[in-house]
């Protein structure tokens, strides 16, 4: 995250917040603001759009604590079943 | 500011929601590092200021000086018809029978603690804190939709809770015609990313939108590349926030998922 937040020249916070804006399901973040500065930092991270790429690189150190029980995204799920058992569903 | 709509409802907010647990006298209880009411103001002002019309606090935050502090400074910098209050309900503020939980009794009791606190007539959005599994959904949803019919309570929203029992209580909401959930206050951000497999998808399904708290994972997202991690606060103050806290769980004596938890 230090290295999309070097690259745009702004705070990890910033990108944080621009990050969870991507998600349309996400309305607002809840800023805590305890100083100022926090709520411009919530402001200008509004104007931050990240590419996929950028999504992609914040995203991936993250490990799931999921089993493959319940997947709600066919496109995970698709990935799933064909890591598991090497059989290509798509093209 | 752009504003934008919450969910499926027609009500603009800003898409930045002001958490106001850090607003409150830090005498009067959880959380022990909350801003007094002077530099809690210089915060809301500069948000307001800024275009921000979207506030949320609980009955519980610094056990109602939270609302207090909201309440005053909105008035004195803020257009309340243009301001979205948020607030919430479950836990308790006081000790003893019926203080906790989302009875008929308890909620009708608290939304008028909160009405009076905030100094208001209506609460914008009402949410329940946490899920009380000690009181039917029935008695909570049907109360709650009549404090939408009385003029209490404009939106209804709910909180931390397992993805079945939301979309039970969306599906008891429709069925019977009572006014719906219209958001889900839950914990989101790069470090926490549970909500992906249950609850966000049922929320893209149901219309709902999330106000996500925690988006900085209590400010390890935002602190600066490279430096050592600490937890937060000094040493006195968090001995203080773990004596609050165990002072909380003595006089509660929860067994439901209430409390014992931010």
């Amino acid at each position: 995250m230090g290295v999309v937040a070097a690259e745009r020249d702004v705070s990890s916070a910033q990108i944080a917040l621009a990050w969870l804006h991507r998600n349309p399901v996400v309305a607002a973040p809840i800023v805590g603001a305890l100083k100022t500065k926090h709520i411009d930092d919530a402001v200008a991270a509004l104007s931050i759009i990240l590419t996929d790429d950028e999504a992609a690189r914040l995203e991936k150190p993250y490990t799931s604590r999921r089993d493959d029980q319940g997947v709600s995204d066919p496109a995970v799920l698709l990935r799933a079943v064909e890591a598991a058992t090497g059989f290509k569903m798509s093209a | 500011m752009q504003y934008i709509k919450l969910g499926r409802t027609g009500l603009d907010i800003s898409p930045i929601c002001i958490g106001c647990m850090g607003f409150g006298d830090p005498s009067r209880g959880y959380p022990a590092w909350s801003l007094d009411e002077e530099a809690s103001r210089q915060v809301i002002r500069h948000a307001v200021e800024a275009g921000i019309n979207f506030f949320d606090t609980a009955n519980m935050y610094s056990n109602g000086s939270s609302e207090e502090i909201l309440g005053r400074a909105l008035k004195d910098f803020g257009n309340r018809d243009s301001m979205v209050i948020a607030t919430k309900l479950s836990a308790p503020t006081r000790n003893g029978p019926n203080a906790l939980g989302l009875s008929r009794k308890a909620i009708m009791t608290e939304v008028d603690h909160s009405l009076g606190r905030l100094g208001t007539d209506y609460i914008d959005l009402y949410q329940i804190h946490r899920r009380d599994q000690r009181t039917p959904w029935e008695e909570t949803l049907e109360t709650l939709h009549d404090l939408v019919k009385m003029g209490k309570v404009r939106y209804l929203g709910a909180s931390s809770m397992m993805a079945w029992e939301f979309s039970k209580a969306l599906h008891l909401q429709k069925s019977n015609g009572w006014a719906r959930f219209v958001s889900m206050q839950d914990t989101y951000n790069l470090l926490m990313r549970e909500e992906e497999h249950e609850m966000l998808p049922l929320c893209g399904d149901e219309g709902v939108q999330t106000i996500v708290y925690s988006p900085l994972a209590r400010g390890r997202l935002a602190r600066t590349v490279g430096r050592e991690h600490r937890p937060f606060g000094s040493r006195a103050l968090r001995r203080r926030a773990r004596r609050q806290r165990r002072k909380r769980q003595r006089n509660h004596q929860c067994r439901g998922s209430c409390c014992g938890r931010t």
